[in-house]
């Protein structure tokens, strides 16, 4: 199977940079716009749950970061994929660059749901829960993603060997998202059933939507940053590199 | 796939010859899993509670410390470059050598799990599930620590790296063979579990051995 022409011509490092400096700010801007009205929806003007009173209302963090976690993961593995497959570098760039934003918001998913699970649950963690123990294990994958990498000294065996573990861990993703269907037949206790038994009303999901919405394009406005410095590394040698970099001195 | 089966033999002998490796790793095996109840000084209750777990994990354990022989070896004389060239699928060499790794690394702790099951205190129909998961659950953990292994195989001291890559992947392994033995010990019936380790080895005998090979040619010199 062959790619597309324009994501060929994507795929070259000094137009993939060019375009990214030009989305990059309009995507921070609005996010971070986003992730204030959201949280100033969520934590101010959204009424109390009549279940869980104001303690709910971390949901406005667990969500977003707990989804993008999943789908930095996708992006790191489908990059590490076209990799692999295509033989094209800025894939492996941009998995490089997605890993250790997946793995803090990964940390703040752990975190928040944590800090939820005390008030709701009783207890910060639950070893027999799938859940948890699934997106434990997308902690550690990314952990390992970034540790392979690091220790492999030649970049492209490094590219690719990590990129085959990130390709080997997506089989976590569907028990992550399944987990909690898929468990209760095997785990007891307590039960994550995240948005309570009554189905949610629009006041409490515009502030949700937003916050997502403003957390997506954060986290891809500091991936893209992140890819461009690491195509900026990586190309170091070529000529485009020392003429946006005097560019931009 | 008939290379595969000379590359089977080889591994064989080679590991016959390094008999001393074997004994050592069911030493610890053996020895590790008594340390926990030495140390812990349980009463028999619990010790028959926590015996499943133990013997997992020693059981992991003991064989990632075996993993470096894998293809540390045979990459440093340049045996494994000359195999990677060879008209063989790098999945089946991988295969070969996770089954020959199996039989003289995994087999051996499935059969004296009984045993040390039984000096934890387990008794009637566990002593049969626990080997039963052993025996389901410890070739795909191998075939897991294949992959690992192959990315790891280029490393001076890899062990550790290895360990923390295969340890994640190799925890829903875990928890459903100390959870069939556990409902075992408690009279209930563990199809279910049983059921989901095959599930886990049949989707690691499909997709693991390719993983490994593209692993090997990735880290190949």
């Amino acid at each position: 199977m062959r790619l597309p022409n324009w994501l060929h011509k994507l795929a070259s490092p000094p137009h993939f940079y060019r375009i990214a400096a030009r989305i990059e700010p309009w995507m921070l801007w609005s996010g971070l716009a986003a992730i204030a009205v959201g949280a100033f929806g969520g934590l101010l003007l959204a009424p109390p749950d009549y279940q869980q009173g104001d303690a709910y209302r971390i949901i406005y963090f667990h969500v977003p970061a707990a989804y993008l976690a999943m789908q930095l993961y996708a992006l790191m593995a489908i990059g590490s994929a076209i990799g692999l497959i295509w033989r094209i570098k800025l894939a492996y760039a941009i998995a490089a660059a997605a890993a250790p934003v997946g793995l803090a918001f990964t940390g703040l998913a752990l975190a928040t749901g944590m800090l939820w699970g005390k008030p709701m649950w009783g207890a910060y963690w639950s070893w027999g829960d799938a859940r948890l123990t699934s997106v434990l294990v997308m902690f550690f994958l990314y952990l390992g993603y970034m540790l392979l990498h690091a220790s492999l000294e030649e970049r492209s065996t490094a590219d690719r060997a990590a990129g085959i573990l990130a390709v080997v861990g997506v089989v976590n993703l569907p028990i992550i998202k399944f987990s909690v269907e898929w468990w209760s037949s095997l785990h007891q206790g307590p039960t994550i059933s995240r948005l309570a038994a009554p189905a949610i009303t629009w006041d409490m999901l515009w502030p949700l939507l937003v916050m997502v919405a403003g957390a997506v394009l954060f986290s891809m406005a500091v991936t893209l940053t992140r890819a461009r410095a690491e195509v900026l590394l990586r190309e170091r040698g070529a000529r485009w590199v020392q003429d946006a970099v005097a560019a931009d001195a | 796939m008939r290379i595969g089966l000379a590359v089977l033999r080889n591994e064989f002998l080679i590991y016959f010859k390094k008999w001393v490796h074997i004994i050592i790793n069911i030493a610890f095996f053996i020895f590790s899993t008594s340390l926990f109840s030495l140390v812990a000084g349980l009463e028999q209750g619990l010790l028959a509670e926590w015996g499943a777990g133990v013997i997992w994990v020693v059981a992991l354990l003991s064989m990632l410390l075996a993993m470096p022989l894998l293809f540390q070896p045979d990459r440093e004389d340049g045996t494994l470059d000359l195999m990677l060239l060879s008209a063989m699928d790098p999945a089946w060499l991988a295969l070969a050598k996770a089954g020959a790794n199996w039989c003289v690394f995994g087999l051996p702790l499935v059969l004296l799990s009984p045993l040390l099951g039984a000096s934890y205190g387990l008794e009637g129909i566990a002593l049969v599930v626990l080997p039963a998961t052993l025996a389901l659950g410890t070739p795909a953990l191998i075939l897991l620590a294949t992959v690992a292994a192959a990315l790891t195989a280029g490393l001076r001291r890899g062990v550790g790296l290895l360990a923390l890559l295969v340890l994640p992947l190799a925890l829903p392994i875990l928890l459903f063979g100390v959870r069939a033995t556990e409902l075992a010990a408690d009279g209930f019936p563990t199809a279910a579990p049983l059921m989901m380790l095959g599930a886990f080895l049949l989707l690691a005998l499909g997709l693991l051995p390719w993983a490994a090979g593209a692993a090997l040619r990735a880290t190949a010199n």
